[in-house]
């Protein structure tokens, strides 16, 4: 029992959300406030009714729309073209699979005849009247009245669900958001209470209670309590005694610490914490089809972090996992072609890459390949000194290398860089290439022209053939003087300077990039570097 | 033979209900779906099904059969057809909206959004049914190895369409009725009009005929004895005659007639049930219930209060006396295990009765 869409509506981030996932893995990344983490939450709201673990009904608050609808609709009253109130929507389309067949129809926006459940937030049909009343002033409201609001749960039968009776069990995994100690230690107690089993679980409730007795029997209690209740009418009329607490919040979830090599969960190092946690609850999930993970890289050194991918990698053994990350390890390990590139509104995998590239990467799970996807924004080179360059013309630039502004300088083989090109055409990933013209200039451009329509590529060709590689390039920008003095070098002149420089080009680049005097950048790398 | 569907008509009184909550109930690698009309009916199968079996396994649905046509051949597939959710029914009586044609899906089948009339859910149901290409059914199978329908004798108008669409679908249908009992119809549908009440038993020949299922007739009461058997049994003297198996002697037993003055003595004597016919017969002792809502009931002895037609017949023993709900009063003759008793006038002559004498 898998996902296989998910729709977003309004709902935080996600304005208009249509994503498609794999069976098996789904490994999602995308940059910070794509709405990686809103997907997954959102997605767990639907599945289960709930947000931060508590029903989703307690929970409601105008912060729950997103700020784009939120503007619209107050605009629209503002304009004297009223909006109707605004709703979320987050449906969740299910394979196809017998045993789902009681929540199937087609009560669905996209009208498919698929399993699934929806969720909809929306104005309660109750309390028109006092929505009708809030809007009646369109200067006198700033938000959404989630006051008059109700959630609508439904599979796409259009029968209603229950909590208990969801079609699909799901496990949000999320360390990070876990801040203070309590909240800590009950994520975990309830994580170790779904994996004990029916009788374990009585037996720990029955030794506490048992512990709780005889704690009450114990003598010194008895006597403290005699004495107190000899103060009657001091501190009250009635018998003052102490007890251990026996209402029902009181069950041993509260009063039981879980323990690390006996030293209490929460005073163990974060990383383990959350290493703990993303097992426990994995463990603790044999019953359930869909694992929800957001970015188990967070406080794990290399070695954790390796283990801790191998684990989920054996324990969701064929379930459906879905992945945010960060890293690009996390990335490689969990499989490259798992990967769903996610921009908010969708999500491209690179399964959809033309067969010969997939091909491609698939033998050459590169490293570098990754580091494209995970960055705002790449240039590919190509070789060590052009790299080298462009890091020094960025710096010149921006006074910052271009990791430090998020800009990945990846050296690639030139024969290459089509591969690259159709990733970041197909991921919309922004990226610039700079190339030599190799003397062909004009060939060179059309053989990238396709490229270089798309909006996100940048196509950096190095101009006229009289200057065909990086070398000639330089030495034309800045003349055979400077580049004289930059290199601590006395060419006479301009063959001889390039002569040497060709057959030094990683010195040559290095000088440059080391010396503190600028050097004069051309053109076409400028052009990247914007 | 294709399929597998059985149709029972049982008398009054043979334990079909009970036959068939076995049936769905035990049967663990089956999932059943037990369907009845009022939510009263439900409520009493449930009460059997926990009765006899502590609960109501996982495996076994209990529903009404208008909560039933909603959630599995309206709302799953109504989208094609109509937006807003079906969500509730308007519960009038007669012929809806009867100058909106049916293309005009708003005004035809909806007295307001989301909200369908009685008489139009099962033909609502057929429609989009059709206009999917069944997805309806498809999923319908998916979920339900048998469908049992108690009460069928009640099924009317389109609901007769959805029910033969049914049977030819993988699922097995097996309908539980009685159509000496057909007091009421589900709704007024002019569709099927030939087949209301009594007559339904043709349209269960027909699908014999068409090889959609087998009829399977139980002509012997576990609850009347003999004599109110054969009592009963003068109201249709076409249909088999009903053999008791109720065997007990009390020392009363049978069909008496209690002159209106000794009503006292003999309720104090016997404690009966009183039965009337409607609210007008206010003087009724105890606390009686009208014929209709008596139906699946049953009771040690009761007493009867009849109404003009009735009382006629009593007194002349012809049939044609007994005026147009026959269905009526024969629910309310078969509810006693042990006796009936009529209450008539003092004097009264009467065709062929015993008399009480206090």
């Amino acid at each position: 029992m898998t996902i296989e869409r998910v729709i977003v509506r309004n709902y935080r981030t996600l304005y208009h959300t249509d994503l498609t996932l794999g069976p098996g893995t789904n490994v999602i990344v995308g940059d910070n406030e794509s709405g990686k983490s809103m997907l997954l939450e959102a997605i767990n709201l639907a599945l289960k009714c709930q947000l931060s673990r508590r029903p989703a009904a307690y929970e409601l608050h105008p912060f729950l729309f997103n700020s784009k609808t939120v503007a619209d609709f107050i605009q629209s009253h503002r304009s004297g073209k009223p909006q109707p109130p605004p709703e979320i929507l987050i449906e969740v389309y299910f394979r196809d699979d017998k045993a789902l067949a009681e929540f199937k129809g087609t009560m669905n926006s996209e009208m498919l005849d698929r399993p699934g459940v929806v969720l909809r937030v929306k104005l309660d049909d109750n309390l028109k009247e006092q929505y009708a009343e809030y809007v009646k002033d369109p200067t006198g409201f700033n938000s959404i009245p989630v006051e008059y609001y109700e959630i609508e749960w439904l599979s796409f039968a259009g029968g209603p669900l229950s909590s208990r009776a969801t079609p699909i069990k799901s496990v949000l995994i999320d360390p990070s958001s876990i801040y203070n100690t309590h909240a800590a230690n009950r994520y975990v107690v309830e994580i170790v209470r779904d994996y004990l089993t029916k009788v374990q679980s009585v037996k720990l409730a029955l030794s506490y209670r048992k512990l709780r007795d005889e704690f009450q029997g114990d003598g010194d209690i008895t006597a403290i309590n005699a004495d107190l209740a000899s103060k009657t009418g001091l501190i009250s009329d009635k018998v003052l005694s102490v007890a251990m607490d026996v209402t029902s919040r009181a069950s041993w979830e509260t009063g039981v610490m879980p323990h690390l090599d006996d030293i209490p969960l929460t005073l163990v190092g974060k990383g383990e914490q959350n290493a703990i946690k993303v097992k426990l609850a994995m463990e603790a999930s044999n019953t359930c089809d869909v694992f929800l993970m957001e970015e188990p890289e967070n406080h794990l050194s290399h070695t954790n972090l390796n283990r801790l991918i191998s684990k989920i990698i054996s324990k969701s053994d064929g379930r459906q996992l879905i992945i945010t990350t960060h890293s690009s390890f996390v990335l490689n390990k969990l499989g490259i072609d798992n990967t769903i590139m996610f921009d908010g509104s969708s999500g491209v995998r690179l399964k959809d890459l033309p067969a010969k590239t997939f091909a491609y990467f698939k033998k050459l799970p590169g490293y570098d390949t990754l580091r494209m996807i995970l960055a705002k924004r790449s240039i590919l080179v190509e070789g060590p000194s052009d790299e080298l360059i462009v890091q020094k013309a960025f710096y010149q630039k921006h006074k910052a290398l271009p990791l430090e502004k998020g800009v990945e300088v990846i050296s690639v083989n030139s024969l290459a860089f089509k591969r690259f090109l159709d990733i970041a055409r197909l991921l919309k990933i922004t990226v610039a290439v700079v190339t030599d013209n190799d003397a062909k200039e004009a060939a060179k451009t059309v053989n990238y022209a396709e490229y270089a329509k798309e909006p996100n590529i940048t196509v950096c060709i190095a101009k006229n053939d009289l200057w065909p590689t990086l070398e000639p390039q330089l030495l034309h920008a800045n003349g055979r003087k400077k580049l004289n003095a930059l290199l601590g070098t006395d060419y006479p002149d301009n063959d001889s300077l390039l002569n040497y420089m060709k057959l030094n080009k990683t010195d040559v680049a290095l000088a440059l990039f080391d010396n503190v005097d600028a050097f004069t950048v051309p053109d076409y790398i400028q052009d990247a570097i914007q | 033979m294709p399929f597998n569907n059985r149709v029972i008509l049982a008398c009054a009184g043979s334990g079909k209900t009970t036959a068939i909550i076995d049936d769905a109930c035990s049967d663990s690698a089956h999932r059943s779906a037990l369907i009845t009309y009022t939510i009263n009916g439900a409520s009493e199968l449930t009460k059997i099904a926990c009765e006899r079996h502590r609960a109501v396994p996982a495996y076994t649905t209990i529903d009404t059969w208008y909560a039933f046509l909603l959630s599995h051949f309206i709302r799953p597939y109504q989208t094609q057809l109509y937006k807003p959710r079906v969500s509730r029914l308007l519960f009038i009586r007669g012929q809806t909206a009867r100058f909106a044609n049916a293309g005009n899906i708003d005004k035809h089948y909806f007295a307001s959004p989301g909200q369908i009339y009685l008489d139009k859910v099962s033909k609502f149901a057929c429609e989009i049914i059709e206009q999917t290409g069944g997805q309806p059914v498809r999923r319908f199978e998916q979920i339900f190895d048998r469908l049992f329908i108690d009460e069928s004798q009640d099924l009317a108008g389109y609901d007769l369409e959805l029910v033969e669409r049914l049977m030819k679908s993988e699922t097995e249908v097996v309908l539980v009725g009685d159509y000496r009992q057909a007091t009421y119809t589900t709704n007024d549908s002019s569709k099927n009009k030939k087949y209301a009440r009594a007559a339904i038993v043709d349209k269960f020949k027909e699908w014999e005929t068409a090889k959609l299922c087998t009829i399977e007739y139980q002509e012997s009461s576990r609850r009347c004895v003999q004599e109110i058997c054969d009592f009963a049994d003068q109201l249709y003297p076409n249909a088999a005659k009903t053999q008791s198996k109720n065997l007990k002697r009390t020392g009363h037993d049978g069909v008496f007639a209690v002159e209106r003055r000794h009503v006292g003595a003999y309720c104090a004597r016997f404690e009966p049930q009183s039965l009337r016919y409607n609210r007008t017969f206010a003087d009724a002792v105890g606390h009686p219930i009208n014929y209709g809502a008596a139906k699946g009931m049953t009771f040690d002895r009761t007493l009867i209060y009849p109404h003009g037609p009735f009382r006629k017949f009593l007194g002349s023993g012809k049939l044609a006396d007994a005026g147009k709900d026959i269905s009526k009063l024969y629910v309310a003759v078969t509810r006693a295990r042990q006796s009936v008793a009529l209450v008539v006038e003092d004097g009264a002559s009467l065709f062929n009765l015993k008399v009480f004498v206090p």
